[in-house]
């Protein structure tokens, strides 16, 4: 037990200072008690109080440092002291260095930025209105990423934006194209004077690429969000998107892009884009223009014939190649199936339509009822699987941006003895897998050593840019070596797979 | 005849309370010709003439003219349509509509329409691009990597993820709220409380009855009081002369010879634990911009005091001291002055001397002083008491905190009731509950305090030993002193961990859920930053940051007083529960 007072001459320190210093010295083991005191009157009563009254401490003045330490041997003691000293040497408790303050709302992080006009918003659904309000408040137009938003929400936040003359592209708005800047799952396409406004992610994926690839250009594509042709919503964001586009520079051709919608929301959307005087190219996907008014617009219900009536070029005619021949021949008559793997939903969705009226094909977004695939989506005979659906995205990236669980349908498509055809889609850009193609010839070359006929033949579409981050020539050129048939359009590869499925030989 | 029906976006229409022009409302032609808009044209315009829907924000129609029983005379009608829209469409859809509704010779009289469209310029697609990321980081670094400007953000859930009080978080985030804040924030600026006067309590205090002893903090029965605040009345009780002991007090108190009242009910105000009793003597702060007024007790010091809870037969001489002497020359010296002492002017200068008069007052003492000794000196008071009086004030260093708090309570009054403010206009504790009050609302919002678990303790002491948060004073941090401005006192850096990186960490995150700053109250150690001011509700809802309050920390039960210093935070539970009380208010 030690048990000792020692007075510091003029050391005078802020009492809270002292509090501090021995709060951490009277941390130590062993340590009972640290006091660090001015000598005042009250204090040295309370060192009195201690049993602890000397003479330097009845000497004491209010500027001299009292420091009493109560502890269970002399080495605890000394420990104490020590620390006190260190303590009351050091400048500051705090380090040196102060670290950046990140921003911790929008409204920070915009003001870090010259000129801020987007956000991106990603956040949970249900806790991400408050930041769109924030973001439209502030003058920044809004891709919001996020799904789980209400009807409701949606037409309140649209409202808000367009009175704010600001674009609000979402909800669940995975791909948009700005100034040439591709946002969230996006290629770097080249700029042109077509301008778009679409509601499905991947079908303004595979438009701009298509326009690119064949040799066009963009001025911008604005997503608008899968909802924004419903009756409730009423198109606000494509209407607006029209007008947004009609009031920018350089754009000759507008691009309109959807699943089908409300007829009557779809006839305000017509009417705003034949305002804007611009030749006009409308594709509702497996649509039909029956209850609509298309007077000057050229009406189209697929991805490519959108993409070449926008190019005004006409669409390529489909030629297989004569090695697909050979292969076909070489098949086991066992072989009669097709399967489709895909990661772009819109890509899913065109291939059911384009093969719905030569075969019946299951899947998880079939077209009709019948034909419908529940979880875990594994069909027997002809089927095309979206990956990119809820059921297969809980808890897990999207195929687009994580190519495993695809990579391993497909190992099991390849050894299932009765299909004949795989089609896949391989969506590049920004936000995708850095190397897809990569991944999934590995894949198809160690499988198909396995098999004697070579397996099922495999067909592909690689959907992006050499803008792209992988280059759209290297992924073909990587699954070309791994003996994958490429078309230039998903509409293509699908025909194929169409006619692979058609072949007798 | 003036007409207004607005419509809420979902496709329901509401008649508006406001303008009608009464006699005429019950006419029949205009009842008729509402209930064919109501039916008519809102639903034409929703559906274009039978159409589709087109949902249409915040739509709303004016009808004028002039009705003699159920005709509308020859001079017209007008039907005024202001919608979010732009102008072509809304002009196309309104002609459609109204031709729908009103087929020719429908009506008696020329029908006009007018549509205004609101602020439907609309603009091209930038070129440039500069964004802010909510979210996945990737999306960010993709940008970065393609050399477009990008901010990340750090974010967090607002409200703690609720629903219900996010829903309350997006409908206050509108103009007409920054706009009451920034009323709210104009007055606590604008205010000027000046020191005029010292009277007794039951003298200054409006409403204060003989019988009363007031204390900080929400309402309170005895039974349910800390036991500091129970022994301040105790001896309040005492040194009235009404009772000798504790068995005296709760049998007056039993029978109503003795009232408990909290401050705030009467416009007073005070420190810890807050006591006033009728003989006190106070100080009078009158705010020269709006006329509201404050009253406190002056501050009696270190030991054994009732303002930490705490007393003895010295204590109550030393009231008696207060009451006899101290006071009245204190009231003569300032009488004697052209003009009261204006108050944040001098916390202006205290600011940059070191104090951010909460925990640290003594620079505003020694001003106070500086104020004080020529009155004193030019006084026919005797050199004796003005050496005792002189003494007193110069003994304590926070002896110029009753005048901050004064100052704090009348310019929050002031600024207190701007409809739709979201500006906190006063944080008062009782060592038990936690009040809260919004600009924009009158309810109190009451919550247990926070513990005090980041308060410096003395040495044998720690949270356990502690009473609640305790004491009105917390006004000095809604008028964005002390806790808010804590980088102005290098000397209590510690109650933020120590060193001024700390406290300039600490005023920034108080900036973050302030509407704005005082450049008036700017201290140099922090480079002249200005003092955050005016703690909006949704900003702390939002970011889930709660104000720092500077204050003392009070042992539950020994009545040793005060055991540590440092700050306390307000609970999360009460901003929550006054973001309710908007959502029950919207």
């Amino acid at each position: 037990m030690s048990l000792q007072v020692i007075v510091y001459k003029n050391q005078y320190q802020d009492s809270v200072r002292l509090m501090t210093i021995s709060r951490e010295a009277a941390k130590l083991d062993g340590v009972s008690k640290v006091l660090a005191l001015l000598g005042t009157d009250s204090n040295k009563k309370v060192v009195a109080d201690l049993g602890l009254c000397d003479a330097a401490v009845d000497a004491a003045t209010a500027s001299d440092l009292m420091i009493c330490i109560e502890a269970d041997n002399e080495a605890a003691a000394a420990a104490a002291l020590a620390a006190v000293n260190d303590k009351l040497k050091s400048v500051s408790t705090a380090g040196a260095a102060e670290e950046a303050i990140k921003p911790a709302t929008l409204e920070e992080a915009a003001d870090q930025l010259d000129n801020a006009n987007f956000a991106m918003i990603s956040l949970p659904g249900p806790m991400a209105k408050l930041d769109c309000i924030a973001a439209l408040e502030r003058g920044l137009n809004v891709m919001l990423f996020s799904d789980n938003i209400s009807i409701e929400d949606e037409v309140e936040l649209k409202n808000k934006a367009i009175a704010h003359d600001l674009l609000l592209m979402g909800p669940d708005c995975g791909t948009a194209i700005i100034g040439g800047v591709p946002l969230a799952l996006a290629n770097v396409v080249r700029r042109g004077d077509i301008g778009i406004v679409a509601a499905s992610g991947t079908g303004i994926q595979e438009v701009t690429s298509l326009i690119d690839r064949f040799g066009g250009g963009i001025t911008h594509a604005v997503g608008v969000g899968g909802r924004d042709l419903r009756k409730q919503i009423g198109g606000l964001m494509m209407r607006f998107g029209i007008k947004k586009l009609a009031a920018t520079e350089g754009n000759k051709t507008l691009l309109l892009l959807s699943k089908p919608g409300d007829p009557a929301v779809m006839n305000a959307v017509l009417d705003e884009a034949r305002a804007t005087g611009l030749r006009t190219v409308t594709c509702l996907l497996g649509g039909h223009a029956d209850e609509l008014n298309t007077e000057g617009i050229t009406f189209v219900n697929n991805l490519e014939a959108a993409a070449f009536a926008a190019l005004n070029q006409p669409v390529p005619a489909l030629e297989l190649p004569a090695e697909m021949h050979t292969r076909l021949k070489a098949l086991s008559p066992k072989r009669q199936y097709m399967r489709g793997l895909f990661s772009g939903g819109t890509l899913c969705y065109e291939t059911l339509i384009l093969l719905d009226s030569i075969m019946d094909i299951e899947s998880n977004v079939a077209l009709r009822k019948e034909l419908k695939l529940e979880a875990p989506c594994k069909g027997t005979k002809h089927c095309c699987v979206d990956l990119g659906e809820d059921e297969f995205t809980q808890g897990r990236p999207h195929p687009i941006i994580d190519t495993v669980l695809r990579g391993e349908r497909l190992a099991d498509d390849m050894r299932d003895p009765t299909v004949k055809v795989i089609m896949m889609d391989i969506v590049i850009g920004y936000g995708a897998d850095r190397d897809p193609a990569g991944k999934f010839a590995a894949i198809i070359n160690e499988i198909r050593a396995t098999l004697p006929d070579g397996g099922p033949i495999i067909v592909a579409h690689v959907c992006g840019t050499d803008g792209a981050p992988q280059s759209m020539t290297e992924q073909e050129a990587k699954l070309r070596q791994a003996g994958v048939f490429l078309f230039p359009t998903n509409a293509q590869a699908a025909r194929a797979a169409g006619e692979i499925v058609r072949y007798v030989s | 005849m003036k007409l207004c029906a607005s419509h809420d976006g979902s496709g329901n229409f509401c008649i508006e309370p406001q303008p009608l022009d009464l006699g005429e409302e019950n006419s029949p032609a205009l009842r008729m010709l509402l209930s064919s808009i109501l039916s008519g044209i809102g639903q034409a315009l929703l559906f274009e003439a039978g159409k589709a829907i087109i949902p249409l924000p915040d739509l709303r129609l004016t009808v004028a003219g002039k009705a003699e029983g159920n005709t509308f005379t020859q001079e017209g009608l007008h039907i005024i349509i202001e919608v979010a829209g732009a102008q072509d469409t809304l002009e196309h859809l309104a002609s459609a509509a109204l031709a729908a509704c009103f087929p020719k010779g429908a009506l008696a009289c020329p029908l006009h329409h007018i549509v205004i469209a609101r602020s439907y310029a609309v603009s091209g697609i930038s070129e440039h691009i500069a964004l802010v990321n909510l979210g996945l980081e990737g999306f960010c670094n993709e940008l970065k990597e393609q050399n477009v400007p990008t901010a990340q953000v750090d974010w967090r859930p607002p409200a703690g993820g609720d629903k219900e009080l996010i829903d309350i978080l997006c409908r206050l985030h509108n103009p007409e709220v920054d706009e009451a804040n920034a009323e709210t924030i104009r007055r606590m600026k604008e205010s000027r409380p000046l020191w005029t006067d010292v009277q007794p309590a039951i003298k200054a205090i409006p409403g204060m009855q003989t019988n009363h002893i007031l204390h900080s903090g929400p309402p309170i029965d005895f039974y349910d009081m800390c036991d500091p605040q129970q022994r301040a009345v105790e001896a309040a009780a005492i040194f009235e002369g009404w009772v000798a002991d504790r068995d005296g007090l709760e049998a007056k108190l039993k029978s109503g010879d003795i009232v408990l009242a909290n401050n705030y009910s009467f416009g007073s105000i005070g420190a810890m634990c807050g006591v006033i009793s009728p003989s006190m003597p106070v100080l009078v702060t009158e705010n020269a911009a709006f006329g509201t007024k404050s009253w406190s007790t002056f501050n009696e010091g270190k030991g054994n005091v009732i303002w930490m809870g705490t007393y003895d037969k010295g204590t109550i001489e030393r009231l008696c001291w207060m009451r006899d002497v101290f006071g009245p020359i204190m009231g003569r010296a300032i009488r004697a002055r052209e003009e009261g002492l204006d108050i944040f002017k001098l916390i202006a200068q205290g600011v940059l001397m070191g104090d951010e008069v909460h925990a640290r007052s003594a620079a505003c003492t020694l001003l106070l002083l500086r104020e004080m000794l020529p009155l004193f000196l030019k006084s026919d008071e005797s050199k004796e008491t003005i050496n005792k009086v002189t003494e007193f004030i110069a003994g304590n260093n926070h002896s110029f905190l009753s005048f901050t708090l004064t100052a704090c309570k009348a310019a929050a009054e002031a600024a207190h009731g701007v409809k739709h403010s979201t500006i906190v206009t006063a944080m008062s504790r009782n060592g038990v509950d936690f009040g809260l009050r919004i600009g924009g609302l009158d309810e109190w919002f009451i919550a247990p305090t926070a513990p005090m678990d980041e308060a410096i303790y003395y040495s044998g002491y720690g949270p356990e030993d502690a009473a609640g948060d305790i004491g009105d004073s917390a006004i000095v941090e809604t008028m964005g002193l002390g806790g808010m401005v804590i980088g102005g006192a290098p000397s209590i850096s510690s109650f933020v961990g120590g060193g001024m990186a700390n406290s300039r960490r600490a005023m920034h995150e108080m900036q973050r859920i302030c509407a704005s700053n005082n450049p008036k109250f700017a201290p140099g150690a922090v480079d002249f930053t200005p003092a955050p001011l005016g703690i909006d509700l949704r900003k702390v809802m939002r970011l889930g940051v709660t104000p720092i309050v500077d204050t003392g920390v009070l042992h539950k039960a020994s009545g040793v007083g005060q055991i540590g210093t440092g700050i306390a935070r307000a609970p999360m539970d009460v901003f929550a529960k006054a973001l309710r009380g908007f959502g029950t208010a919207l």
